[in-house]
């Protein structure tokens, strides 16, 4: 009794144990709604003839009409080409320039590091509106005097067309991936190759490329996957040039009368099928390396290629492609926000150069809305996703309690859901409880840090095992309970890190959207949807006003923010 | 008093339960070094963890003093355990300076003391262990020395009663470790706090510790002074795991062993008859190489294998009727590869002790200072 | 989707009570109809509004009018009842009406007014979505610009013409009815929106199910752009990115051609379709007063002088539009509720023809 009461003064309560299985399971129930409830609900709806999956009947006729309608091979075969051809070109992109900066004595390589990575920044909407300026058929940069010379111009409105604005957006993200791999192999492999009297290219075949072959196929996996779930180029440009992928058909099934909620549902499971088969084979690819492999342990001296004269052939290369991924299409934007109507520029669109785009973001309610709708969403989903997958990251790798390997599944869950597939289930999931948040920012909440829950869990945990146990045992032999602990000796530590996922989460909350489209309303619009809405409205030069005041604010707000902590993009 | 009673602790792995302390019980007097030896995986660490609270055992009971720190149905957490505690990585707080690691037990106590006594008792704290002066300097530009030194001054400072090390050592090149390890034996002795020390390198434990327990497989083999378990090991495992042996079986006859193609004379232990299966311990140290016939008692011919020159001794193998033997000679000794050589048996260095079956991994094997 | 066209002899014949077959706008043609049982005239009903909304604060106006249109009309109403403010979510028809239909069946209810073309908003109210409210300036609307029993009113026509840029315009090549869509120099300089099955469904009562038929396919072999949103249509047609639309509205055209200076001309086609627009108030309105206020409003000769501001045509007969060159059309076909009755099969070859999924 002794023991108890000594317990009882240190302020323990209930056995650490049931303490412990208190936590945990309210993160599983947590995790469970924000992951496994909207998959049900998006399956129950798919199969629903009812509005809501409480007068459920099932029919099958959604399915029906996916798998049997004669554009559903069509479907699939554009879904798969875009998504194919987006991660190819992607991959060629950023394998190139990570190649050209990690491996070769090429000048600047400071300079093209930065400009590799400053895309990513740019949020997508952006960059499919600046690369319709520089490549519509007539009135495009790119084409007139493409035009002029060929006399053809290029159409955007093509399958070509998408997969090119998509994989230059996501090239930076291959950058990122390939860069690491890179990184992360031991030079000493390829010279043990060279003392054995290899020459390089047999180098290269037989030991490079096999080393590096599981990181590019899941590499290729994933961009595959996010090429996939993009919503973006495919509504912006697919649907006026009548190309359809599983996004964008997501999309219109409901924007007809009566909205197709059902087909909807339908094909959005089609598409999570895809995903969830991608991802698997890149888990597949991935299991040999590890499970975290952007955040890769050891990093070498690399052995760098010399050039030579063919220096000045890299520089000019990547130097194009700095123009083309940055200098292009900010110009363009920055031009057409100059303008009253877009047109071709000529003396006299100069003439008539005006700031009105720029007084409209400035005075416009909504656009005011979205922009503090954006920011405080953006500013929640990070802050939660940080503390919950810090959370869990704790109880994955600090105790044992049972089921902890649940947690960290259920977290990671939704890095499979594309986003506008989350939007639809998340419309079922509130047509069907009674929780009237549809319309509020609580809903994008939801879905954001659903959405950016497995971002979250993948830094924390990373971050978490670099950091030895021992640095927590100690504070508790030294007599720290838990709150101590955690406030003055693993917070201070895990704050690099920490940081670094609140940043991503924000940035990319800030632009988020494939889900927003679905959820936000007129209360809850946010800046992604705001641009999209204008630009339904054709209102393009306001656009790109807003677009060009987003890429300096971002631009801005990483610099500033990875001077103070540190590595984040990188990171991200 | 610390006292351990019945300890069990088993670790839940893919392939079930796995046992990781096994009934272990020991008492340690007040102002003790006691040691835990063992091979990795034996259990010393997870005992010691559990001591400091860091596991919680299914069964058994742990006291210090009057006070019940574990048992079946209660369970004192670490933070309220009266211990200080170093730890193998040293888990020096890299994020704050020398100071503030030593205040933080401290700090963070329900009675924290005022400003200026935190500020004496850490300047006592570091004082013990040398590093008067760096109170300001970041922990982690210290060196690994430093490190462990400020390691210990912060399991101090609160003056515990019990001070839990987990191989403090291990870490250190082998230069520091030595020095380490006198200052560690003095500065107990000096502030005669009771002391759980773990360790796999014999030569720490027999140099620091009052008592030893030999740990293997989750259980306690043998328990006593240095010297006992050095001179009486109670079996092939500690003999090996305590100094460096050489094993060689045989069977008991009046007055010694068969072996070697003779008889060697030894000590025998208590459950020994004629008859029974023995296995011999020497230890080298103890075999003497001649180069001629030197008329002692145990004189077995053999031929030269290897003769390494080691400073103070030559390092021998020497090989007798096929079996190969450890051995030294006088580091002056004339001796080259192959040439014959008589080696000397002292009867009172070598004992015989009952053949469990228990073979070290190799002959002429030494004990490997890296293994964990 | 939105624009309708109506001969006027087919909107006389569907609508009866009109006077006058040879109506130049809904002006010409005011029938005081349903309504006026109210003794207050519109000012006293909005100051009594007035009061009741400066409490709310603000109205939730769900219209698929274009935004920098609404801009110059919001600042109008937040002048005359300080302390109300219009906020406008802007999309394109459809996705408005997905976007209330989520919010309903979601159980919110987060608009207070909803404008969209008659199609949509005539779907909207079948959903039980809105409720019935006749303003006090109702009588100054034609019959063809109000539903009789309150539950839509129109405060702006579009009028639904085929616009050109006059110089992507391939030489020798007019257009002055739909049927010249079809010409092959056009291959590739038409757009369409891709949401204008209203169109059609008009183009069948004017030409005749056959041939609206034959030219909706001819124009399809053209292989026109399909984009979403008139305004952006309208906006890329003055820069060039096409030579002809099949549908823009007039007054964006008359923008682009008196205000921006563009070289931009639109079809006079026979008759012209003008695709009504319809406000009704929702059933549940966050802002009731408020709400009220603004349709009351908006409706008035104040408001819909706003409207007209625009360049819009307002859908009172009071109000005269701003462009001369859209009020003189010689024949109009106005869209009304009873041409969605053949809607779904009007969509699905709609979608067929043009191959939108």
């Amino acid at each position: 009794m002794a023991t108890t009461t000594v317990a009882r003064r240190a302020g323990i309560r209930f056995p650490a144990w049931r303490a412990e299985v208190v936590v945990v399971g309210a993160a599983a129930v947590l995790l469970s709604y924000l992951t496994l409830v909207p998959l049900a609900m998006l399956l129950l709806g798919s199969v629903s003839g009812g509005a809501s999956v409480l007068d459920f009947q099932l029919t099958l006729r959604n399915f029906q009409r996916v798998l049997t309608d004669q554009a559903s091979l069509e479907l699939l075969a554009n879904s798969l080409l875009y998504g194919a051809g987006a991660a190819t070109l992607a991959f060629v992109i950023g394998t190139a320039v990570a190649w050209a900066v990690e491996r070769t004595d090429v000048p600047g390589r400071s300079l093209w590091y930065g400009i590799a990575l400053v895309p990513i920044i740019i949020p997508g909407i952006v960059h499919t509106i600046a690369w319709l300026f520089l490549l519509s058929p007539e009135i495009g940069w790119i084409n007139a005097p493409l035009k002029a010379v060929f006399g053809v111009p290029l159409s955007i409105y093509s399958l070509p067309g998408m997969i090119w604005v998509e994989g230059l957006h996501t090239a930076p993200f291959a950058f990122v991936l390939m860069s690491a791999a890179l990184r992360a192999m031991d030079p000493s492999l390829e010279e043990a190759a060279a003392a054995s009297r290899a020459n390089p290219w047999s180098t290269f075949r037989r030991i490079t490329l096999p080393l590096l072959l599981p990181a590019i196929a899941s590499v290729l996996l994933i961009l595959f996957v996010r090429a996939l779930e993009g919503f973006e180029v495919p509504a912006i440009i697919g649907l006026p040039g009548r190309i359809y992928v599983y996004t964008s058909r997501i999309y219109t099934s409901l924007n007809q009368y009566p909205p197709n909620f059902g087909l909807s549902a339908a094909y959005a499971s089609v598409l999570l099928a895809i995903s969830v088969v991608g991802l698997v084979l890149h888990n597949r690819a991935t299991r040999r390396t590890e499970r975290y492999t952007t955040v890769t342990g050891k990093a070498y001296r690399p052995r760098r290629v010399a050039l030579g004269r063919y220096r000045y052939i890299a520089v000019a290369a990547l130097g194009l492609y700095g123009a083309v991924a940055i200098v292009l299409p900010f110009l363009v934007l920055i031009y057409a926000s100059l303008v009253r109507v877009y047109s071709v520029p000529s003396l006299d669109s100069f003439s008539e150069l005006t700031l009105r785009n720029y007084a409209f973001i400035f005075t416009d309610e909504l656009t005011r809305r979205s922009f503090v709708n954006s920011v405080v969403l953006g500013v929640l989903a990070a802050s939660v996703v940080v503390a919950l997958t810090s959370v869990i990251a704790w109880v994955t790798l600090r105790t044992r309690i049972p089921g902890r390997g649940l947690l960290d599944f259920l977290a990671f869950v939704p890095i499979t859901i594309p986003g506008i597939v989350l939007g639809i289930s998340l419309l079922w999931v509130y047509f069907t409880i009674p929780i009237r948040i549809y319309g509020t920012i609580w809903i994008l909440l939801v879905a954001y840090v659903t959405r950016y829950l497995p971002y979250g869990i993948r830094a924390t945990t990373a971050g978490l095992a670099q950091l030895h146990k021992e640095l927590e045992e100690a504070a508790a032999t030294a007599g720290a309970r838990w709150w101590p602990t955690f406030q003055r000796v693993l917070l201070p530590l895990l704050r690099p890190t920490l940081v670094g996922a609140w940043v991503y989460v924000f940035i990319v909350s800030l632009r988020e959207l494939g889900s927003s489209i679905l959820l936000a309303s007129s209360d809850n619009v946010v800046l992604a949807v705001r641009i999209f809405d204008l630009r339904d409205s054709g209102n393009y030069t306001t656009i790109a006003a807003l677009s060009v005041i987003l890429i300096i604010m971002l631009v801005a707000l990483v610099a500033i923010l990875q001077r103070v902590g540190g590595r984040t993009v990188r990171e991200a | 008093m610390l006292q351990v009673e019945g300890l069990r602790k088993t670790f839940a792995t893919d392939r079930g339960g796995v046992r990781a302390v096994e009934d272990v019980s020991f008492s340690v007097e007040d102002g003790r070094f006691y040691t835990l030896l063992g091979p990795s995986g034996c259990g010393k660490t997870t005992t010691l963890r559990c001591l400091a609270g860091l596991e919680r055992p299914e069964d058994g009971t742990i006291k210090l003093d009057d006070r019940m720190l574990s048992d079946p149905g209660n369970f004192v957490p670490t933070h309220a355990r009266d211990i200080g505690m170093v730890f193998q990585s040293y888990a020096i707080w890299p994020h704050m300076t020398v100071f503030e690691n030593v205040a933080f037990p401290l700090r963070v106590s329900e009675h924290a003391p005022s400003r200026d006594e935190t500020r004496r008792m850490v300047a006592e704290a570091l004082a013990l262990v040398g590093l008067e002066g760096l109170e300001a300097r970041p922990a982690p530009q210290l060196s690994g020395g430093q490190q462990q030194r400020l390691a210990l001054a912060r399991a101090l400072v609160r003056k515990p009663k019990l001070l839990l090390l987990d191989e403090p050592l291990s870490n250190l090149d082998a230069k520091l470790r030595q020095r380490m390890r006198i200052e560690l034996r003095e500065l107990q002795r000096r502030l005669r706090i009771t002391t759980v020390y773990v360790t796999h390198d014999q030569a720490e434990a027999l140099f620091l510790s009052h008592r030893v327990a030999v740990m293997q497989n989750g259980r306690i083999v043998q328990e006593g002074r240095p010297r006992d378990l050095y001179a009486s090991p109670a079996s092939g495992f500690v003999a090996d795991f305590v100094g460096d042996a050489t094993f060689l079986p045989g069977e008991v006859v009046e007055g010694g062993v068969r072996a070697l193609g003779g008889i060697v004379r030894c000590t025998l232990s208590e459950a020994l008859a004629p008859g029974a299966k023995a296995l011999l311990v020497m230890r080298p140290e103890r075999i003497v190489v001649h180069g001629a016939p030197a008329g002692a008692a145990n004189e077995f011919v053999g031929t030269l294998r290897v003769a390494a020159f080691l400073g103070d001794h030559l390092d021998c193998i020497v090989d007798v009727e096929g079996t190969e033997l450890r051995a030294r000679a006088h580091p002056t000794a004339e001796l080259r590869r192959e040439q014959r050589v008589w080696v000397e048996l002292p009867p009172e260095y070598c004992l015989a002790i009952p053949d469990d079956g228990w073979r070290p991994r190799a002959l002429t094997r030494t004990f490997d200072e890296d293994e964990g | 989707m939105r624009r309708y066209l109506a001969a006027v002899a087919v909107g006389a014949i569907l609508l009866g009570a009109c006077g006058g077959g040879a109506a130049p706008s809904p002006a010409a043609s005011v029938a005081p109809t349903a309504k006026p049982t109210q003794a207050e005239s519109a000012e006293q009903t909005m100051a009594r509004l007035y009061e009741l909304a400066k409490a709310e604060g603000t109205v939730a106006f769900y219209s698929s009018m274009n935004t920098d249109d609404f801009n110059k009309v919001k600042p109008l109403f937040e002048a005359k009842f300080p302390g109300v403010k219009a906020v406008h979510t802007r999309k394109s028809g459809e996705a408005l009406v997905q976007q209330l239909v989520t919010e309903k069946k979601a159980g919110q209810d987060l608009f207070d007014l909803v404008e969209a073309n008659l199609f949509e908003v005539v779907f909207v109210i079948e959903q039980g979505y809105t409720q019935k409210y006749v303003t006090a300036s109702a009588s100054d609307y034609a019959a063809e610009a109000k539903a009789p029993d309150g539950a839509w009113i129109a405060a702006r026509l579009n009028n639904d013409l085929p616009g050109i840029n006059t110089t992507k315009m391939p030489a020798g090549v007019t257009v002055k009815t739909w049927a010249d869509l079809c010409r092959p120099e056009l291959s590739g300089k038409i757009a369409v929106e891709q949401s204008d099955v209203v169109v059609y469904s008009a183009l069948r009562k004017i030409l005749g199910d056959a041939e609206a038929q034959r030219v909706l396919k001819c124009i399809a072999a053209n292989k026109p752009s399909l984009r979403s949103g008139h305004t952006d249509m309208a906006n890329l047609l003055a820069a060039g990115e096409f030579a002809v639309t099949l549908s823009s509205n007039g007054h964006r055209l008359a923008q682009l051609k008196y205000e921006e200076n563009k070289p931009i001309d639109w079809a006079r086609t026979d008759p012209i379709i003008t695709d009504v627009q319809g406000i009704a108030l929702s059933n549940k309105p966050k802002n009731p007063n408020a709400a009220k206020l603004f349709l009351e409003w908006i409706t008035s000769p104040d408001g819909q002088k706003a409207i007209a501001s625009t360049g819009r045509v307002p859908g009172s007969g009071k109000v005269p539009g701003k462009y001369p060159d859209l009020n003189n059309f010689a024949k109009i076909f106005y869209v009304t509720p009873a041409l969605r009755a053949d809607f779904d099969k009007d969509a699905e070859f709609w979608r067929s023809t043009f191959g939108i999924k």
